[in-house]
């Protein structure tokens, strides 16, 4: 029986590669990662000339995504007065396409069996200090109400290791029992209305069912875009080896029809202004060839894992103050985009990274199979992939982001009234998507307030929303009656409305 | 430079796409109404043709149509009941056109 299944697996693993897949994207034997290219921009970006950097900073705020060069000047910027200038001119990009919203959501982890063996990863295949687990449905409806009902969260990021027990079929189960969960709440009921994926690569035939079943964002991170780096980390004869498998991933996912796609780099791995400048170069690849820049970039570092070694000594750390260079270069490159801050980071650190242009924040996580149920709240090691450096409430980062002047937003109504992929793009890069999504913010932060917020937390949210409709009155007074006649509705109790 | 996907998940000829984008840059010129034909696939709504530039800012409202396609509206109330069948209509002839 035990050789049985792992014949299967092996097989599983045999299949999973569609070499047309990948080369169906290239120009002949060469993929748009060139080692060269990005070394090169590299090198002539040295010694950047203040002038210049100001005129790049100045294409930045005309939200235009910056060339290889013209990143890699702002990367070299060692000057403390020209630093601050980029921050604040990242702020401002943030502030032209954003808005003061900051959206929120939570990672649910759906499994953590792996067939992968990645050094620096907890769920790699071959550390036995890892307990395994694939949750049942009613464990993620379970996990679902809590997120949804409990802690109030409207958006989620499903996360998958790459095994056979929790392949696209699992996936799609998974996250039709998400959208199937809704409970009571104070006022309303909570449910949970974009779910987001972070799984493996896949074929198309594959994304195409997860499409059908309607995710939110599909995500895979290439980890290292540094290709010896990568085969390095990555075993050979794995599927996660396999570097060109993973790199087309957005590509087969926008041809499946999944218009809103999440790029991301572990950062730690290798020289961290290389990562910047392969994530500025992916999101030039998908918007050259299909129209639609990434919907989000994500840049975690490694943290420390249960039983792996490599995360407790990376090979190119990371440390504070080149984080927040790194975070002002992306925001600043690729200005339509949304930034997601994850956990990973201190509370005190994500305090000061956020201003830099961060659009996304999670809160409330925990990473542990099935940890939302659990009563005990400690992180455990052996069943994460790593562990978190941010553990604070939903409940106290809305507080304290209120107190800082943001609102935080639950909104998710891009995706379901066309307001995707390009269409999006040119409504951020214009920043009319922010306008719309100041309304969906108020509504949402309502809707949250009335039915989750602790005492704090609701007086510091009430100062925002007057604050909040205060302006709209004065920028959209042709929408502010529509927006009222919402706000009354919601505040009596109905939910999921939108503009 | 090649473009892999001109229409996520759909198929509709370029003909079709451009008559309906044009019949929704009059109505946002003409009307202030805002008008994206999307391909529905599930809980998404995705763009596939619309008028150039942004939308008006005012209530989204959701239209099925038939075989996977949808409208979403802004400021429709701005149109009388007979202006927005008549607009429905007028919408229903491009798609019958047929796929690409």
């Amino acid at each position: 029986m035990l050789m049985a299944v792992a014949t299967d697996v092996r097989s599983w693993i045999a299949n999973r590669i569609r070499q047309d897949e990948i080369t169906r994207y290239m120009d002949g034997d060469r993929c748009f990662i060139d080692d060269g290219a990005i070394e090169g921009a590299l090198e002539r970006g040295r010694n950047p000339d203040a002038g210049r950097v100001r005129e790049i900073l100045a294409k930045s705020l005309a939200i235009e995504t910056l060339t290889l060069d013209e990143a890699s000047c702002l990367l070299h910027v060692e000057d403390p007065d020209l630093q601050e200038e980029m921050k604040a001119a990242a702020g401002e990009v943030k502030r032209r396409v954003y808005d003061n919203r900051i959206v929120t959501f939570a990672p649910l982890y759906m499994a953590n069996l792996c067939v992968n063996n990645c050094v620096y990863c907890g769920f790699r295949h071959e550390n036995s200090a890892e307990r395994r687990r694939v949750l049942t449905m009613e464990e993620i409806a379970e996990e679902t109400r809590i997120l949804a009902g409990t802690i109030g969260h409207k958006r989620l990021i499903v996360v998958y290791g790459e095994h056979p027990a929790s392949d696209y079929d699992y996936i799609a189960d998974s996250i039709r029992t998400i959208y199937g969960v809704k409970v009571p709440t104070k006022r309303g009921y909570g449910a949970i209305r974009r779910v987001n994926v972070n799984a493996a690569p896949m074929e198309i035939a594959h994304l195409k069912v997860l499409h059908d079943v309607g995710i939110g964002t599909f995500q895979v991170f290439q980890e290292t875009y540094h290709r010896s780096t990568y085969e390095r980390l990555h075993p050979a004869g794995t599927i996660k080896g396999d570097y060109l498998w993973r790199l087309y991933s957005m590509h087969r996912a926008l041809e499946a029809g999944v218009d809103d796609v999440g790029i991301g780099a572990l950062f730690g791995l290798h020289d961290w202004r290389y990562e910047v400048l392969g994530l500025l170069r992916h999101a030039w690849e998908l918007e050259e060839k299909f129209g639609i820049g990434p919907h989000t970039i994500s840049f975690p570092r490694i943290e420390p894992a249960a039983n792996t070694p490599y995360a407790d000594s990376p090979e190119a750390v990371v440390d504070d103050d080149s984080f927040a260079r790194l975070v002002t270069v992306l925001r600043l490159a690729v200005p339509y985009t949304g930034m997601i801050l994850t956990a990973r980071e201190r509370g005190d650190l994500r305090h000061k990274i956020l201003p830099l242009g961060c659009t996304q924040v999670d809160a409330s996580s925990r990473i542990g199979i099935g940890a939302y149920a659990d009563v005990e709240e400690k992180q455990e090691g052996e069943r994460q992939q790593f562990i978190l450096g941010d553990t604070r409430s939903l409940d106290e980062v809305v507080r304290q982001l209120a107190e800082d002047g943001y609102i935080t937003s639950f909104c998710t109504a891009g995706y379901r009234c066309g307001r995707t992929g390009r269409k999006i793009m040119d409504l951020l890069r214009s920043g009319r998507e922010g306008h719309f999504c100041k309304l969906n913010a108020v509504l949402t932060f309502r809707e949250w307030l009335d039915d989750f917020a602790g005492e704090a937390t609701r007086a510091a949210g009430e100062k925002i929303i007057v604050r909040e409709l205060d302006e709209i009155s004065r920028r959209f007074p042709e929408v502010y009656p529509s927006l009222l006649d919402a706000y009354e509705k919601v505040a009596q109790g109905a939910r999921d409305i939108y503009f | 430079m090649r473009r892999w996907l001109r229409v996520p998940g759909t198929s509709i000829s370029e003909k079709a796409r451009e008559t309906f984008s044009l019949l929704a840059e009059n109505l946002l010129r003409d009307r202030g109404v805002g008008m994206e034909l999307t391909a529905v696939v599930g809980r998404r709504w995705s763009a596939v043709a619309g008028p150039q530039g942004d939308l008006p800012l005012a209530s989204a409202e959701r239209l099925p149509l038939a075989d996977g396609w949808g409208l979403v509206l802004y400021g429709v109330s701005r149109l009388k009941k007979t202006e927005r069948e008549a607009l429905l209509k007028k919408v229903e002839g491009i798609l019958s056109v047929g796929p690409a």
